[in-house]
């Protein structure tokens, strides 16, 4: 009798054991799933919000207009320069002169205050492009993270944060004049451009010496052309994003997705998966190019 | 017969093409440019949709290219540049400066010559300037007279295509220079000069074709 008994016990025991195998196998495949789903659902949304970032930045400088603008700031304070080294020669050295040398100055300085103005207006209007651009790929996108499965639901990706900024160490693409050896003097010494490329520093308004000091100049970051060849928007790391004061015209977009995550399998967990993605516009084309197109 | 055919064809196929061969005369404005020491060159263009986007306010901007010359040696091929001057909604907008004007010296007699140039493929002879272009033509020339007035050097004649003659007297008049005697008159002399006499900076502006066209433009 005792044998049949202990046969019986053991029988038990591996029922036990394979419900108890077969309870694990399945709460492992449902975390397994679970996490696999997570991470189609965070790759989702990162291609999402890469999507969205370089429909933004492909806005900012449509028609290389951030190339056009930053090179005729440079020219313009060129030709206020200029102006005014002719007006204070002819003041002392032609009186005759004088007079239209007044007048040909006045008009650049008016001239320089009316660009400044349509820069200003840029901005605005590349700031309002990037952001319906990003606004329009966003709401075309943003149900595709949306999923319900028995063990897992997500939901819609909500964009928490969509920032336009400039790329970290990238310059302006307007160097220093060549025919004004005293104002390019002036600008080297007081540290306007990089040394090596010549190339005016980042978002900066240059600003001119003596009584033209009241006009601005303000020069925006954005990728020089390399051998007559302009760089293509591009994804770039989020740590080379630098956010900017809405001043200066924007050459880079950063773009935050958050999508909802939620279990109501055991007991009910809610969390959120947060992507983030940066895309550089593109960069200044060569103007002597754009000029014979 | 056939010696002789084959000696005469040959020598009059020559003497034909002989005769098609245009020699080259030189145009009223080549000759022009022997008269002075120093020949500047103003070259217009437009660049048509410089900034295209919604409300721009400087859609087109036109470009005068500026270089000189010298003109007795008509050095035309070895042209210096100057610089780059560009205009939008006939506002001065921008400089480039290639290289100073120091070739132009003391005493040394100057013509500015302005010209059109289109950068439309399909350009025909009859393309000329907009009103935006002549108004940069003229301020440009404007400029360029005072830079080499200021080197001492005399502007004798502002040389213009004779279709954009009434254009850039236009452009000059909106800019204070208004028209003070009748053009054709020998002995306009130069601006500075005509300043001495009168007080005043006057321009004498001609056609680069039609040798009647001139105008005297005084700054008011």
């Amino acid at each position: 009798m005792i044998p049949s008994i202990e046969k019986n016990r053991s029988r038990g025991n591996i029922l036990i054991l394979t419900s108890l195998l077969a309870w694990l196998i399945v709460i492992g495949l449902v975390v397994g799933m679970s996490f696999a789903s997570l991470f189609a659902i965070q790759l989702a949304a990162q291609s999402m919000a890469n999507e969205i970032a370089m429909a933004a930045a492909q806005a900012l400088n449509d028609s290389d207009r951030e190339g056009h603008m930053n090179n005729l700031i440079s020219r313009n304070r060129q030709l206020v320069f200029a102006a005014r080294e002719t007006h204070d020669l002819a003041a002392n050295e032609c009186p005759s002169l004088r007079l239209l040398a007044e007048q040909l100055l006045e008009e650049t300085r008016d001239g320089a205050r009316d660009l400044e103005r349509e820069r200003r207006n840029l901005l605005e209007v590349a700031q309002k492009e990037a952001t319906i651009n990003g606004q329009q790929s966003f709401e075309r996108l943003k149900s595709h993270t949306n999923l319900n499965l028995p063990w897992l639901q997500t939901g819609v990706a909500r964009m928490t944060n969509f920032s336009l900024g400039f790329v970290d160490g990238v310059e302006t693409n307007v160097a220093t004049p060549t025919g004004l050896p005293v104002l390019t003097k002036f600008d080297r010494d007081r540290g306007y451009a990089r040394k090596k490329s010549n190339l005016y520093r980042a978002n900066l308004n240059a600003r001119l010496p003596g009584a033209d000091a009241d006009l601005d100049f303000n020069l925006a970051s954005l990728a020089a052309p390399v051998k007559a060849f302009a760089s293509q928007s591009h994804l770039m790391s989020t740590g080379d994003f630098k956010g900017q004061a809405i001043s200066h015209l924007p050459s880079a977009v950063k773009v935050q997705l958050v999508v909802s995550v939620a279990t109501k399998i055991g007991a009910q967990t809610k969390n959120a998966v947060s992507v983030t993605a940066c895309a550089a516009g593109s960069g200044a084309m060569d103007d002597r190019i754009t000029q014979a197109l | 017969m056939n010696k002789v055919k084959r000696i005469v064809a040959p020598l009059l196929v020559a003497l034909t093409s002989l005769s098609t061969v245009q020699t080259p005369v030189p145009t009223f404005a080549a000759t022009q440019d022997f008269e002075y020491d120093w020949i500047v060159d103003i070259k217009t263009t437009e660049l048509k949709d410089y900034f295209k986007y919604k409300g721009a306010a400087f859609r087109d901007i036109s470009k005068a290219r500026v270089s000189y010359y010298a003109g007795r040696a008509s050095e035309k091929d070895k042209a210096t540049p100057y610089q780059d001057l560009y205009y939008g909604g006939r506002k001065p907008l921008g400089l480039e400066r290639y290289s100073p004007l120091d070739k132009i010296e003391y005493g040394d007699n100057v013509a500015i010559r302005i010209h059109h140039e289109s950068l439309r493929k399909s350009a025909s002879a009859s393309d000329s300037m907009s009103d935006a272009e002549a108004w940069a033509a003229a301020n440009a020339a404007m400029r360029v007279m005072l830079d080499a007035n200021l080197r001492k050097a005399s502007v004798l004649v502002v040389i213009v295509p004779a279709r954009s003659f009434r254009l850039i007297q236009d452009g000059f008049g909106q800019q204070r220079f208004l028209p003070v005697a009748d053009g054709g008159a020998d002995g306009a002399g130069s601006t500075q000069a005509a300043g001495a006499e009168t007080g005043a900076v006057q321009i004498r502006m001609v056609s680069d074709s039609d040798a009647l066209m001139s105008q005297i433009l005084s700054y008011q």
